[in-house]
């Protein structure tokens, strides 16, 4: 902080006395002090200027998130890219050696899009798929120990179900809610 | 079921330790799920929701630490914040502010980027989270005295950006 020349009152104690940490009399007698300190003035305006500034800045970044349905949205989230990784060596073994060797080995353009590009985007979509179902399915597990969260569970396991009819965890569902 | 309902109570507390820290939404809601399955998992044995709501914040706030160290944090620009701040004001019932300038929000988003993470967490807690020093210091696991000091300390670096650049207060 610029130089506090006020030897009467340190700059911790403004901060308190700022924060309303002071006892009554200890209050009083700052805020006399800072009645006749210029100096004690201007830090004490910026004490409080600051952290309005950086609230400010704060609940800018709170409004970003989503209104309503914030749970749902977070228990929805999509898989990081790690998570996504994991599971991709076995989504690819799903889909066979030799379709990932035809796609490598047989390149065909039409209409500016290869055949391997085409393919990459679909496994790709399958890979990000079976992550979003699989960890869909896991979270409505853990909430299925609780008999409270039976309907919510229900709900979930539906939404796999239309959302992801071709992935393993869908057919898992099915057979949860049958 | 019960750190279930707990996580729900204080979501929005944990949702600001998350904003405070300069993490955008995208990576709030990454943390916020990780929180939630690792609660829901089976937590450590606590005698009541208090102490059980402490250890979400504690948990919240070590994975923002973590994001923290690695994230380009407070990344938004000035003018988009200033447009949002305008929005809320409008619908805002609270008091009416003073009107923000560019200059202070840029000059106040590069200190929070500089900002050492263990004044930051304690100055998020505090001033946005609501929560007091004594609670800070059980989440943290500091002492009262430290987690004043720090307070203290992250205050009076806010204070000096205004100071030091001569903004007209």
């Amino acid at each position: 902080m610029k130089e506090h020349v006020c030897t009467v009152v340190s700059r911790e104690k403004l901060v308190a006395y700022v924060d309303g940490e002071l006892s009554p009399s200890e209050t009083e007698r700052i805020a006399e002090h800072i009645a006749s300190c210029p100096e004690c003035q201007v830090v004490t305006e910026a004490l409080e200027r600051s952290l309005q500034v950086t609230q400010a800045i704060w609940q800018t970044g709170e409004a970003q998130w989503p209104k309503t349905g914030s749970f749902d949205r977070i228990q929805s989230r999509k898989w990081s890219f790690r998570k996504v990784a994991a599971i991709a060596a076995s989504i690819l073994m799903m889909l066979g050696a030799g379709a990932v060797w035809r796609m490598l080995s047989r390149p065909t353009e039409r209409a500016g899009i290869s055949r391997e590009q085409a393919l990459a985007v679909e496994i790709k979509r399958k890979i990000a798929d079976s992550g979003d179902a699989a960890r869909l399915l896991a979270a409505a597990e853990l909430l299925s120990k609780y008999p409270e969260a039976e309907s919510t569970v229900k709900r979930r396991y539906r939404h796999i179900i239309e959302k992801y009819p071709e992935t393993t965890a869908a057919a898992k569902a099915r057979k949860k809610i049958q | 079921m019960r750190m279930h309902s707990v996580f729900i109570r204080h979501i929005e507390r944990l949702r600001r330790l998350v904003v405070a820290m300069g993490l955008s939404a995208e990576e709030g809601q990454d943390i916020l799920q990780d929180v939630y399955v690792e609660a829901v998992k089976g937590p450590p044995k606590y005698r009541g929701d208090q102490d059980a709501a402490r250890w979400l914040m504690r948990v919240t706030a070590n994975r923002c630490l973590l994001e923290f160290r690695r994230r380009k944090r407070h990344s938004r620009a000035a003018s988009e914040i200033l447009q949002q701040w305008a929005e809320l004001e409008k619908h805002s019932s609270g008091p009416e502010m003073q009107a923000i300038h560019a200059e202070e929000v840029e000059a106040m988003m590069q200190c929070l980027r500089k900002m050492d993470e263990s004044l930051q967490l304690p100055l998020a807690m505090r001033y946005f989270c609501e929560l007091n020093s004594s609670e800070i210091g059980e989440i943290l696991e500091l002492e009262l005295g430290t987690v004043r000091k720090r307070l203290h300390k992250g205050r009076i670096i806010l204070a000096d950006v205004l100071l030091k650049r001569g903004i007209k207060l």
